[in-house]
């Protein structure tokens, strides 16, 4: 058991959490993105 | 007075989300106001009930504005179709398309291209394409305008240049 | 452990009728959805409910499965749930029980009004019901008088917080209690666009007694309230996970005070920003939807304090609970109790929502995304996950707690909840991709004439999702009805874990907790974001009649 007190507790998993996303949504923004250019201009 | 204490890892993840979302910010303003990637405008406003009066809109189709450079198509959506629903241009040319509605909403959506507009009566919507390649590029209506809906479409068809006009 | 106070029996009751309401109203409106799902895969059985009176069309379908899901499941079970936590968290009945009352059934008597038009297929217009469709008048009252009663049950929340305060001089409010009336809030700022639609132009209109209406002006109205709406459905999800979800898990809220920024930059953000539904209509500038472009991208920021707040307060939870290294956490979660694995996978499915979401914001993009199936394909990640699993996970809780009986079947609730996880998954990835391709939302794409055979392997994943997800909304309809009126009592009564803040609630500036800065804002911003354009329509009107032909 985890004998951590709430100011022991310093955040590591979410760090990985959050980094996975970060990179997902620059890759899927970034192909929506890249999508659009490659379309072309509409003016 | 006390000043808002934030855990020193919630402050360097909202840095981060701010520095992201600015960064986008800044691609997709670059992308529609420098490099045309942009969003439809209004050309005019005009009484739906009124458009076999308009000089232009009694008669929609294409117009030929600058020989194998500049073309205008003005699309009538109404339920149940486009008029016209065969578009025929030629590659490489510049094509600026006036949508507006006879009737109720629709949409106006052009397969393999960034051509997307809502179609409001009252109101023309104006948006531009070049079609690089040859093809058919079907155009749909994506707003649910009744029971007709799911079948309309219509359909353009861009053909080389040289080929254009016979 | 005892809880820290008890509803009355008529307090336990009043929030049923809500939840009835709500899960009522998601019985009916989920088989359409699968119907739908199913037409898109090329087994149409819109003749056959044709024949048996079930739908008249696809449309009447559609227009029955976004009303009954996105407005009325939703609406009806935020306010049970907010009911629940105005008067657990204050630890006092509500001021004036009568005018919640009030609200309830007028809310009823709307719901019935809208279904009876809708039922009789005089009112398939969508559940955006955008003109120049028209439905008969009394369709759009019975809308008003849902949306007016749903203010006066917030009315009852503001007099009973009030109150409160006067009683409690200088105490933080619960937040529990704190987040349930900042998401009426945010409602009642919302709903003001929907209401002048419907007020000033639709009911007028649809009575005869004004020609023509500027659609793009009621578009804008909408849209308006079309956002903040998600944000209505949103908050009391969030409210779960903030405030009972880390003690469900095992542990305690990583920041109180990050929970309650959230809240309030909500508040401040949530409405501003219509015209990101609005990047393809004609009648409004490019700049004007670029601001709303920037402001939508500002209030995806609260949303990722949300992301880090809960997953930290998850890995204490989980390291609590034994889980060992960087990442052993995650899986020393408990995810087989129903109740926590309905968050957390609402959760999961909420993180690809959230990137769908920042794609919709952002300005050009939508020239590809726009009206496409990757529209629903979004929301049925958010709404229909996030939101619709976390209240599942809530009403495994509170419908015990509220009738004295237990949650009749752990392990199909386990089940359900991984067929939904599973069945939204497939449906959506597939409707993201049909909308990259370009296929349209709101069409039976079953019967489309145009579909290339290149989708035909999209189309039948969306009719596979389509089959999980008939079984799993029917299972959670099982268990609620065998748990509600069949299943044995209870011996205690049911445990409310509102969870624990990891530090002491520290000394705050002040602005942080009051309501008038963040009001102030929210009403400024508002005005400047839409006065100009509204000025703008305002000024050059188009009034445009209802179309003559029959559509539907």
């Amino acid at each position: 058991m985890s004998s951590q007190t709430p100011e022991d507790f310093v955040p590591r998993g979410t760090w990985v959490i959050v980094f996975i996303f970060v990179a997902l949504l620059i890759l899927i923004w970034g192909s929506i993105y890249w999508m659009l250019l490659q379309y072309g201009p509409t003016v | 007075m006390a000043s808002l204490h934030i855990d020193k890892h919630e402050k360097r993840w909202i840095t981060i989300s701010m520095v992201l979302l600015a960064a986008f910010a800044v691609l997709i303003g670059v992308a529609g106001f420098a490099l045309g990637v942009q969003v439809p405008t209004l050309d005019q406003k005009i009484d739906p009930a009124k458009l076999d009066q308009d000089p232009e809109w009694s008669n929609p189709g294409v117009r030929e504005i600058v020989p194998g450079k500049k073309y205008e198509v003005f699309i009538i959506a109404q339920t149940w179709q486009f008029t016209p629903r065969e578009i025929v241009v030629p590659a490489g040319a510049k094509v600026t398309f006036y949508v507006t509605s006879r009737d109720i909403q629709h949409g106006f959506k052009v397969l393999d291209t960034d051509l997307n507009v809502q179609v409001i009566p009252g109101y023309v919507g104006k948006l531009s394409y070049t079609f690089k390649k040859p093809g058919e590029y079907k155009f749909i209506c994506t707003e649910y305008c009744g029971l007709g809906h799911a079948a309309m479409f219509g359909v353009i068809k861009v053909v080389p240049p040289e080929e254009y006009g016979q | 452990m005892q809880n820290e106070y008890t509803l009355t029996r008529a307090e336990k009751r009043f929030i049923g009728w809500h939840l009835f309401v709500a899960i009522s109203a998601l019985a009916i409106g989920s088989f359409y959805g699968p119907m739908q799902a199913f037409n898109y895969a090329g087994w149409n059985f819109y003749p056959l409910l044709r024949k048996l009176y079930i739908a008249r069309s696809y449309y009447q379908g559609l227009t029955l499965h976004g009303v009954l899901n996105a407005v009325v499941w939703t609406t009806f079970f935020i306010l049970g749930f907010l009911t629940f936590n105005m008067i657990y968290g204050l630890k006092r009945p509500l001021k004036y029980p009568k005018l919640n009352a009030f609200g309830f059934w007028m809310m009823v008597v709307g719901v019935l009004l809208a279904a009876y038009y809708i039922l009789a297929n005089k009112a398939s217009v969508l559940y955006t019901f955008y003109p120049p469709m028209q439905a008969p008048w009394p369709f759009y009252l019975g809308l008003v008088l849902l949306v007016v009663g749903s203010w006066i049950e917030g009315y009852g929340f503001y007099f009973t917080l009030h109150q409160w305060k006067k009683d409690n001089p200088g105490v933080r409010t619960p937040f529990i209690a704190f987040a349930s009336v900042a998401t009426m809030v945010l409602w009642q700022l919302a709903t003001l666009g929907v209401a002048i639609e419907a007020l000033f132009m639709l009911l007028p209109w649809s009575a005869g007694l004004v020609k023509g209406i500027d659609i793009q002006l009621a578009r804008t109205f909408f849209w308006w309230f079309g956002h903040p709406l998600v944000y209505f459905w949103l908050l009391p999800a969030y409210l779960s996970w903030y405030g009972y979800l880390p003690r469900q898990a095992g542990g305690k809220l990583f920041s109180d005070t990050m929970a309650r920024l959230a809240f309030w930059l909500f508040i401040l953000l949530s409405v501003p920003v219509g015209f990101h539904h609005q990047f393809v209509d004609p009648g409004v500038a490019p700049g004007w939807k670029y601001i709303h472009a920037l402001l939508t991208l500002s209030v995806v920021i609260p949303s990722l304090m949300t992301l880090f707040t809960v997953v930290a307060s998850l890995e204490y939870a989980g390291r609590q609970r034994g889980g060992k290294g960087l990442m052993g956490w995650l899986t020393a979660l408990p995810w087989d109790d129903p109740i926590v694995a309905s968050q957390l996978l609402g959760g999961i499915l909420f993180i690809f929502g959230g990137f769908g979401g920042i794609v919709n914001a952002s300005y050009n993009t939508n020239l590809i995304l726009h009206n496409t199936a990757w529209v629903p394909g979004h929301f049925h990640l958010t709404v229909s996950t996030a939101v619709t699993l976390t209240f599942m996970g809530i009403s495994f809780w509170l419908v015990p707690y509220i009738t004295g009986r237990e949650l009749c079947c752990r392990k199909v609730a386990l089940w359900m909840v991984y067929l939904w996880f599973i069945g939204m998954s497939i449906f959506s990835q597939a409707m993201h991709s049909l909308g990259l391709l370009g296929a349209p939302r709101r069409t039976p794409l079953g019967e489309a004439p145009y579909i290339p055979p290149e989708w035909s392997g999209l189309l039948l994943r969306v009719g596979i999702g389509g089959i999980f997800l008939l079984i799993a909304v029917y299972m959670y309809i099982w268990i609620m009805v065998h748990t509600a009126f069949f299943a044995k009592k209870a011996e205690k009564e049911v445990e409310i874990q509102v969870a624990e803040a990891m530090t002491d609630v520290q000394a705050v500036p002040e602005w942080l907790d009051a309501w008038k800065p963040w009001l102030v804002g929210a009403v400024a911003l508002l005005i400047v974001a839409y006065t100009p354009v509204l000025i703008d329509l305002i000024s050059g009107m188009v009034p445009v009649a209802a179309p003559a032909m029959k559509l539907w």
